[in-house]
């Protein structure tokens, strides 16, 4: 008899019981979900944050340095166009 | 968890799997999708793991990884195929972590197998067969062993391996073949004669 069918009548013991196995599951699912949801933030939502803040931080750093505050965009109104 | 209405034939796997994707966390879809699975999941991990410690280890690892990777299911294949590919890769590595980690705790003094043979007394025909199947499938490379006890243990065919390994059939076979003939050359001497080596 080939040896290898052997192994299709080793009998597999009973699962844990659902509760228990559920259990098991949500005990490693749920720390991995809060890191992951943290991480999530770390990299998006302070990224998006800090991005959003370069132009104010910059403008701060530079009135630091300089003493003055960088001129604010053109508008249509502009003393510039004005005839 | 919640549960999911069902109609007369029930969701098929692929459907709950779709949705699954769309909802959250602890959704509907998912735990019905455990409900099917979880005994079928069982039964890879422990013929992967070898102790019904590390696979009820191995099958709640599987469920957490399906869960993760929910959205990534892309039914190329059938739902099941898929899963099991996710147990078998699970299993896999966790076995190879828990090889290094064995290892650098501490110096092996296994012994290769062909010298447990060679210390076999000479009445072989009273030796377990079944402990002796484990002991050459132990010396398999890691996804050759995976592969044979999918197909002898648990009895997928070739189409069904190919989707789980992520090759063909054709090469599935030709595989298994090589397999049997490697433990037929083994298995000589723990069995006192070859393994019938045809595929």
């Amino acid at each position: 008899m080939d040896p290898l069918e052997t192994l299709a009548s080793i009998d597999v013991p009973p699962p844990p019981s659902p509760r228990r196995f559920d259990a098991g599951v949500r005990r490693k699912l749920h720390p991995r979900l809060l890191l992951s949801h943290l991480l999530e933030f770390a990299f998006g939502a302070t990224v998006w944050a800090l991005f959003h803040m370069a132009t104010a931080a910059g403008a701060a750093l530079r009135y630091t340095l300089t003493g003055r505050w960088p001129s604010p965009p053109s508008t249509a109104d502009s003393p510039e166009k004005q005839p | 968890m919640h549960s999911i209405e069902n109609d007369a034939a029930g969701p098929t796997d692929e459907d709950l799997a779709a949705q699954a994707a769309r909802e959250g966390s602890d959704g509907a879809a998912f735990t019905a999708l455990m409900d099917r699975y979880r005994d079928r999941v069982w039964r890879v991990c422990w013929r992967l793991m070898g102790s019904p410690h590390d696979a009820e280890d191995a099958a709640q690892e599987v469920f957490v990884r399906l869960f993760f990777d929910r959205g990534k299911f892309a039914g190329r294949s059938r739902y099941s195929t898929w899963l099991h590919a996710v147990a078998i890769r699970t299993c896999l590595l966790l076995r190879r972590s828990r090889t290094r980690r064995r290892r650098r705790e501490e110096n092996s003094d296994r012994q290769p197998i062909e010298e447990a043979a060679d210390r076999t007394p000479a009445g072989t025909a009273a030796v377990d067969a079944t402990h002796d199947i484990h002991q050459l499938l132990a010396n398999l490379d890691e996804e050759d062993r995976a592969l044979v006890l999918m197909r002898f243990g648990e009895g997928h065919d070739y189409e069904e391996l190919a989707g789980m390994f992520d090759t063909t059939a054709g090469a599935c076979r030709m595989r298994i073949s090589r397999i049997r003939e490697k433990l037929a050359s083994r298995a000589g001497r723990l069995f006192g004669e070859p393994i019938d080596a045809k595929g």
